[in-house]
């Protein structure tokens, strides 16, 4: 590996090893395996050119990271369920909201993160990468392979149930 | 978009500006629409809040390596290599030593000792060392070839030996070698991987595979990497074959003899080879051997150490055997004591099994230092009258301990300070009122250890000061930032830690952040407690990387402390660390001068231990002894809110400085005594009126206690007993002795700002009291005594039995309004069950 790549290389994982881990961690509800999928990607990043990445990585790298999630379980569903429909996206989610330091949070806070635990994984994708990662719907577009409009529509319309939630509780 | 959706894209800074201008007109009109933006804005914070505090995982060091490797590059290490490092950790760059660097190849062990280090050999043959996150970045990779032939014939040497040790030292490896027939489908997942180009199919076989608990796990990632290496191997035509193949005669050993793929099967054996001379920071060092097998005995490991007497041992190399990996069934510490003079300052490095914490489960050995413990003797009264010690208030052991067997281990019995266990609990002792620094009381009852015995519990109590009602503080933070805080129980756990503290500062506290790591530098300055966003701001900023160097950043940290001076206030230096300390040019005995120096200047210091795998238990409590200062372990984010929050002031604020106790016992009453616990704070008699010798701190609401076993004069029991005197005569008691007092406790102070101490007197009786009509606080503070002691192996089920321990604590649970009693039922347990299952 070329010096430069090298180093390339190992920023990108310094940057971005905690957040795609969450990130899968969060699609997969278990860690150790969110690690095998984060190690696969980074081992497809090794293989690229920089070039053709840079200015994209952060996209590149939760876009693998998410189609290496899909095909995983597509496959374990295809094994459990024995039938070559391919699940939609919304099937193959089921996000466990990762344990959080309650004490920390106040209980606003708190709340909204057992709202938004029960929201469709197809929504809590997408608020966590526009919350948590901070990405843009364009961004978020890129991730997941949907329009923008589409993005706008999930993040709002999540938003819009998490606050009708915290209406209805306080 | 509809409106509404387009209103939540406004709030969330989603709009192209063109959509922004057009928006904005017509939200003119619709002024109403306003309020929902505010709302879908604040939840918008509160989604960022609560998801950002959500943990950041790591991949596991070998995982993180096989990235580094892809497409071949030599990333050099090995266990043996790891073993020795974890074992020459402190002083390894000056030194000259003959650890083998191997191909990274073999069992790609990562030892969490080095948890964020990778041994790497440059072009030259040079051995250095940086922090995972750095290891990929520069690092200078070596063909086979090029490796210096004495590092070569080395290494393969201990490959030999290693190898030929491993199939005797594992007795029971029933369970490991069922998965060890998973062997290949999981490589071939691993092969895929390697390739880069995904496998769909034998990616899901491996992770249907993919074994469920810790335990299995770490296996599975190994040999997903091993395969990596391995591919070449079968995949490649003989003509094309890489360096990578040649390098690692193990590697064929490692497809043709699957058992030895397992990890926690390997034992880490080593030699190591070094010069005395390292150790010249020390008149005496152990050296625990990486002899662990899979950490079922840790105290095992120490069991094993050698010690090495720099003055009789040889002044050249001075050569380690490696120890045989028998299982210990002895008493490890027993051994320990046969090796160890009484009273030497000395340390053991431990090396244990990492434990499968879920997180970086991978990684085999670790690297803590304890300082060895010698249990305080009896000693007979009309010899030795007089015992003196200086109190201790840290805590840190309980957490450490309770981080052991909350990890099914039992703690090795050095990392066990019972002191510290007692003293980790509250009290509720009668709260002395202002004009009196800390109120005494004593409690003489019946031993639940011996027959006859007597138990003597004497408590201090400091007074209590609110948060509203202490002084301004003047903090200065001292982080450590270096590669070895990279890891979920450390730097972001100080971090939490310290936002919590934020919360509880005040408009007039001031504070700064310092941080070290190769280089340091300040990172906040000065900042008024009101401005909490701007502390936590630098907080978010801060990230792990680089190595250690503490020294410049401890100067920094007084330097900022005293620009800052709050006259009467509480000006402290806040160390956060795992303590893996490299001081720079100044060696420790500078540091504690140092330390000592600004304690006298009213700058005192607190130490936080964080993380496991590398703390420097020992280091870290002898900073903070010198510090005036206050040395706590915390473990969880319950720990630091205790630490930082509910015990704020106590954490902060010293009432009374060099606290010593002095007892003399009437030997009228007593025949014999021994003091539990405190064994590192026993101070010669005559310093307890040298105003000169530092001792222990109280802070405010602290309190401390201490137990003392005592043998009646009517009880027989053998203490060793000197001679005769040939030219004095014993002594005989005084009037005073038929007073039928059982002792005189003096204890001497100073206020935190003076420099001559006070003196009190407390007078004790023994009224024949029994341990079961004793009150709750005696009943729980000698339930945590036994605990200790047991997990020392001081005292046995005879003695005291988990079950009576037990009835002990849940008797003396008392009000418990924060469960911490609770939780000391629950690591009774724990260690019960641990100890049964041995």
């Amino acid at each position: 590996m070329h010096p430069k790549t090298r180093s390339w290389l190992a920023q990108a994982l310094q940057d971005h090893e905690g957040r795609l881990l969450r990130y899968a961690q969060s699609l997969m509800g278990d860690l150790d395996r969110a690690r095998d999928v984060v190690q696969d990607t980074f081992l497809k990043l090794a293989h690229q050119q920089p070039k053709q990445i840079d200015g994209y990585l952060t996209p590149w790298l939760f876009r693998v990271c998410r189609n290496l999630i899909i095909d995983l379980q597509r496959k374990e569903q295809r094994m459990m369920n024995q039938t070559l429909d391919a699940p939609s996206s919304e099937q193959l989610f089921s996000p466990k909201a990762s344990p959080h330091d309650q004490l920390e949070m106040n209980d606003k806070v708190a709340q909204v993160m057992r709202h938004l635990t029960q929201l469709p994984g197809n929504q809590q994708e997408v608020i966590r990468l526009k919350f948590q990662e901070e990405l843009s719907y364009k961004e978020i577009a890129e991730i997941t392979q949907l329009t923008e409009s589409n993005i706008g529509f999930l993040i709002h319309t999540g938003i819009r149930r998490i606050r009708k939630k915290m209406e209805v509780s306080s | 978009m509809n409106k509404k959706e387009q209103i939540t894209a406004y709030a969330l800074n989603e709009m192209t500006a063109d959509e922004r201008l057009a928006f904005e007109a017509w939200l003119k009109e619709h002024p109403e629409e306003n309020s929902e933006i505010a709302e879908i804005k604040e939840l918008a914070g509160l989604l960022q809040q609560g998801l950002s505090q959500e943990a950041l995982p790591e991949l596991n060091p070998s995982q993180r390596a096989s990235i580094g490797k892809s497409k071949r590059s030599w990333l050099l290490w090995s266990p043996l290599a790891a073993a020795a490092i974890v074992a020459l950790a402190i002083s390894l760059q000056k030194s000259e030593h003959s650890i083998v660097f191997d191909g990274g190849v073999d069992e790609t062990y990562v030892p969490p000792s080095v948890a964020g280090e990778v041994a790497y050999v440059d072009e030259e043959g040079n051995v250095s060392y940086k922090p995972l996150s750095q290891s990929i970045e520069g690092l200078e990779m070596v063909p086979w070839e090029e490796v210096p032939e004495e590092l070569k014939q080395a290494h393969l040497a201990d490959k030999r030996r290693a190898r030929k040790r491993n199939p005797v030292q594992d007795p029971e490896p029933a369970p490991e070698n069922k998965e060890s027939v998973a062997t290949p489908i999981v490589e071939d997942a691993a092969l895929s991987g390697g390739k880069g180009d995904m496998n769909n199919e034998s990616m899901t076989q491996s992770s249907t595979n993919q074994p469920i608990s810790n335990r299995e796990l770490p296996k599975n990632s190994n040999k997903a990497a091993i395969g990596n290496q391995v591919r070449g191997n079968k995949n490649m035509p003989a003509s094309k074959q890489e360096p990578e193949i040649q390098i690692d005669e193990s590697m064929s050993d490692v497809s043709d003899v699957p058992t030895t793929l397992d990890t926690t099967d390997v034992v880490a054996s080593f030699d190591v080879k070094f010069e005395s001379k390292l150790y010249s920071d020390e008149e005496k060092r152990f050296i625990g051997q990486g002899e662990v097998n899979t950490g079922k005995n840790v105290a095992g490991a120490i069991g094993l150490s050698r010690v090495f007497d720099k003055k009789t041992g040889s002044d050249g190399i001075t050569q380690v055997e490696p120890s045989l990996a028998v299982p210990m069934t002895s008493e490890p510490e027993a051994i320990n004591r046969d090796f160890i003079p009484r009273n030497t300052p000395s340390s053991v490095m431990l090396t244990e099994e990492k434990e499968n914490d879920g997180d970086d489960l991978f990684v085999g050995l670790q690297n803590e230092s304890y300082d060895v413990i010698n249990p305080n003797p009896f000693f007979k009264t009309d010899t030795d009258p007089l015992s003196t010690f200086s109190i201790d208030v840290d805590k840190a052991a309980y957490a450490n301990v309770r981080r052991f067997l909350e990890q099914g281990k039992m703690p090795p019995p050095s990392a066990v300070r019972i002191e510290e266990l007692i003293n980790y609990f509250d009290y509720a002792y009668a709260i002395p009122n202002r004009n009196q620094s800390f109120s005494a009381q004593i409690e003489v009852t019946s031993s639940p250890w011996h027959e006859g015995h007597r138990l003597a519990r004497i408590g201090l109590k400091g007074y209590e000061v609110d948060n509203e009602q202490r002084p301004p503080c003047n903090l200065v933070f001292l982080l450590d930032v270096s590669g070895s805080m990279n890891n979920r129980h450390k730097l972001p756990l100080v971090k939490k830690a310290m936002s919590l503290l934020t919360k509880q500062l005040r408009a007039d506290d001031s504070v700064a952040i310092v941080v070290y790591a190769g280089a340091s530098g300040v990172v906040l300055d000065a900042t008024m407690g009101s401005k909490r966003s701007a502390i936590l701001e630098s907080l978010d900023r801060l990230n792990a990387g680089g190595s250690t160097n503490g020294g410049a950043g401890i100067e920094a940290a007084y330097q900022l402390a005293k620009q800052a001076f709050v006259k009467g206030g509480i000006n402290r230096v806040i160390l956060a660390t795992d303590g893996d300390f490299n001081v720079g040019t100044s060696d420790r005995g500078s540091l504690i001068q140092l330390i000592e120096a600004k304690a006298k200047e009213q700058v005192f210091l607190t130490v936080l231990g964080f993380g496991m795998g590398n703390l420097k238990d020992d280091t870290l409590e002898q900073l903070a002894d010198h510090g005036n200062g206050f040395y706590a372990y915390i473990d969880s984010l319950e720990e630091a809110e205790k630490v930082m929050v509910r015990e704020l002031t106590g954490t902060l604020m010293t009432i009374a400085k060099d606290v010593k106790i002095q007892i003399e016992f009437n030997p009228l009453e007593v025949a014999s005594y021994r003091l539990v616990g405190y064994e590192n704070r026993v101070l010669a008699h005559q310093d307890f009126n040298n105003d000169k010798k530092d001792a222990g701190d109280i802070g405010a609401g602290h309190s401390v206690t201490a137990i003392y076993e005592l043998v009646p004069i009517n009880i027989e029991h053998d203490v060793p007993a000197t001679d005769k005197l040939k030219y004095q005569s014993q002594s005989t008691p005084s009037a005073s002795a038929k007073s039928g007092e059982l002792f005189t406790m003096k204890v001497r102070y100073k206020e935190p700002e003076q420099n001559s101490s006070q003196l009190l007197e407390f007078i004790a009786y023994d009224e024949g009291a029994k341990l079961e009509n004793s009150d709750q606080e005696t009943k729980f503070a000698i339930a945590v005594a036994s605990f200790g002691l047991r997990l020392r192996g001081e005292i046995n089920d005879q003695a005291s039995s988990w079950e009576h321990i037990l009835e002990l604590a849940q008797e003396g649970l008392g009000p418990d309004p924060y469960g911490d009693r609770a939780g000391f039922i629950s690591l009774v347990k724990r260690a019960q069950k641990l100890d049964k299952s041995r």
